[in-house]
């Protein structure tokens, strides 16, 4: 009896005081302490990245503190983008936001339809001039000329294709420039068949923002000038037909297995692994490719249908509504500093994001950098093509509850497109 | 005892054993192979030598050990919180006669089913205003109490006789007493099993942890795993499995040194 009561007493006096325990050696003071509130000058900048992406951000923070003391920005990882995005509305209710954040382009209209960011008019023109127009808020959204500036370009990207350059030489291929093409070069770019495909011509993820791609491409607008959900009409259907046409019927395309970000790294993993000789993803993903892959790497524009078109993707830098005047002025102080030429630049050269700022352009071009990486080159010709995203509310909404959970279903399944995209608009109709 | 020396049980139990076993053995090899490799074979099980860049990799792109800290001493409170306060909750409900049980118990069945992602706006929207996000506290108090924990001491409690209960207080036995000092011993085993349950849950958490924390200081390590993975320029997955691996260290070594008690434990309550 004697051992387990003093298990009994241990367990008794270890629970007791466990919570205190945990907090006080955790470092965060006793059971009650409130979270700490920000010291002068102290910019708390909520971010979505890990990996590489965070070292160089992480890096790029060190310089700033090296180059001034005012301002310490304290950058924390807050989950993938629509994690930290639940967490941001989640903090703006009961007032714990940070000082800055950013978050993907869809949510901004949304964001700013509430009241919840500050405008950003404060960094100053020679900044907001220098933003590359399709990457800026203004050249991003269509029918935002009235609104205030309200989210600046963090990492920008466009989708685009990726062909195995060394493939493409050996079968006699070009990167297709227009739809049938593709159909064809994926049909010869692929190895086997019935059942026993070794290389896929073509694979692209089952996305939202590829399919966005595929309308505009077919002549189509999501949101119509009047604020109707569109979702490309015909254009709408017949971007969906291609993509099932491509599974189905010629089975030359490959839809990658998962969902979101994890459809991605596969379809990146069988571009890298030899098998699909070619992908469309982000542009963000060009480094990575190009380090990464056993062959030379080219990237395409997207093909045409009846236009070239492409949406622009990525996060953009917001700060909430509220804060205190001192804390908004450190926050801009950082913001100004990142949006300069050598920032920016640093920012896309060693990500793979676009550069955002013009005169960091120029840069870059004065310095060859274009003629040692033409693919990037490619992903900013590519801009010129650019579709703006409609300036609505609801934008955030068609995206991640109407339309992405049916696209697969349309595509994968026994879904009929037209039905499918009817169900997404009857679903945002009510 | 003939039917396990049969070579065919052996081999089925062998084969289960891989399936569990299999995906473990499949991250430690992964976090030795090159990115290089991964990429060339990924399906090739064995890499073609140790390398230990992507644990060095891992320890140096985050605060590891910092992180394993809070996260050690956030499982353990909450593990120690839920026996603490499930045992006076499962002796009510198991042995004290009161209007409103069978309600009650009802009500805590009915905790079972609701997932932290429904509780966690209205539990931040309450700890908000009281200065509590960002804090162990936050990570631990909504934990606390287990319905889980709840209604298996509970059970454990309905195979006690109650005239033991009714001997200890002829005693004098104080309520508190009979419940820590004369049950409690009687439900080690269901106290272990639920030490090592919640400990592995709350070990292993993610959502929680991500929603309720806003910096380093109370950060816990699916959160460090999960900085090492990049969103939209391409996981790095030896990197990531380096990680992987030395997460599931503690838990491992919990397991060994715990083990001949867990599966005691775990025998005893299958038998009761």
């Amino acid at each position: 009896m004697t051992e387990p009561a003093q298990l009994s007493r241990r367990s008794l006096g270890a629970a007791a005081l466990g919570a205190a325990v945990a907090s006080s050696l955790a470092g965060t003071g006793s059971l009650g302490c409130a979270s700490p509130r920000r010291r002068p000058g102290e910019v708390a900048f909520w971010v979505s990245y890990g990996g590489n992406n965070r070292k160089v951000l992480l890096e790029l923070v060190a310089r700033f503190h090296r180059e001034q003391s005012r301002v310490k920005v304290l950058p924390t990882f807050q989950g993938d983008y629509f994690e930290g995005l639940v967490k941001l509305r989640t903090g703006l209710f009961v007032g714990k936001t940070p000082t800055l954040t950013h978050v993907v382009g869809e949510v901004v209209p949304y964001l700013e339809a509430a009241g919840v960011l500050e405008p950003l008019d404060a960094i100053g023109d020679e900044v907001a001039s220098d933003l590359e127009p399709a990457l800026s808020q203004w050249g991003t959204f269509e029918g935002a000329d009235d609104v205030p500036l309200v989210a600046l370009p963090f990492n920008r990207s466009t989708p685009i294709a990726y062909v195995n350059r060394a493939l493409f030489a050996e079968l006699g291929l070009a990167p297709p420039r227009t739809w049938s093409e593709l159909r064809d070069v994926a049909k010869r770019a692929g190895h086997g068949g019935d059942g026993a495909t070794t290389r896929w011509g073509y694979e692209c993820p089952i996305d939202w923002w590829f399919w966005s791609a595929l309308v505009g491409q077919a002549g189509g607008e999501l949101i119509g000038k009047s604020g109707a959900v569109e979702l490309g009409g015909e254009a709408g259907v017949e971007a969906l037909e291609l993509w099932r046409t491509m599974v189905r019927t010629d089975r030359t395309m490959k839809p990658p297995p998962g969902r979101d970000y994890n459809a991605w790294e596969a379809t990146n993993s069988d571009f890298l692994a030899g098998r699909a000789a070619m992908i469309w993803t982000s542009t963000a993903f060009l480094r990575y490719l190009e380090d990464n892959a056993p062959f030379p790497v080219l990237a395409a524009p997207l093909p045409a249908h009846r236009r070239l078109a492409v949406p622009t993707g990525g996060t953009f830098f917001v700060m909430p509504r509220g804060l205190e005047r001192e804390e908004r002025e450190s926050g801009l102080t950082f913001l100004r500093w990142m949006m300069q030429p050598e920032q920016a630049n640093e920012w896309a050269t060693r990500t793979g994001y676009l550069p955002i700022s013009r005169r960091g352009r120029l840069e870059l071009e004065r310095a060859g950098f274009f003629e040692k990486h033409p693919n990037v080159l490619v992903a900013m010709e590519q801009l010129a093509h650019a579709r703006r995203w409609p300036w609505q509310k609801e934008l955030f909404r068609v995206q991640r509850e109407a339309v992405q959970p049916r696209l697969e279903a349309a595509v994968l399944g026994g879904a009929e497109p037209r039905a499918v995209l009817a169900e997404a608009r009857n679903l945002e109709a009510g | 005892m003939k039917s396990r020396s049969n070579p065919w049980f052996v081999l089925a139990l062998c084969a289960i054993g891989l399936v569990w076993v299999g995906p473990y053995l499949w991250m430690l090899s992964t976090s030795f192979k090159s990115l290089d490799e991964l990429v060339r074979a990924p399906a090739y099980p064995l890499p073609s030598a140790l390398r230990f860049a992507a644990y060095r990799e891992a320890l140096s792109a985050v605060p590891v050990w910092r992180y394993m800290l809070n996260t050690v001493v956030m499982a353990a409170a909450i593990a120690l919180s839920q026996i603490a306060l499930a045992l006076p909750a499962g002796y009510a409900l198991g042995k004290l006669r009161f209007r409103g049980r069978g309600a009650t118990m009802a009500l805590v069945l009915a905790c079972l089913v609701v997932p932290a992602q429904v509780t966690f706006v209205p539990v931040f929207t309450m700890l908000g205003p009281l200065g509590l996000v960002n804090t162990m506290t936050a990570l631990v108090l909504p934990f606390a109490v287990s319905a889980f924990g709840t209604f298996l001491v509970r059970q454990a409690m309905l195979a006690i006789p109650d005239e033991l209960i009714e001997a200890a207080r002829l005693d004098g036995a104080s309520e508190f007493t009979i419940v820590y000092r004369v049950l409690g011993p009687l439900v080690t085993p269901t106290l272990s099993a639920l030490c090592l349950f919640s400990f592995v849950y709350h070990y292993n958490d993610y959502f929680w942890p991500l929603m309720m924390t806003t910096d380093d200081s109370v950060r816990t390590l699916p959160l460090a795993v999960a900085l090492l993975r990049e969103q939209g320029t391409g996981v790095r997955w030896h990197v990531v499995m380096a990680g992987n691996v030395l997460m599931s260290l503690p838990v491992l070594a919990l397991f060994a040194v715990a083990q001949r008690r867990i599966l005691r434990a775990v025998t005893a309550r299958a038998l009761a």
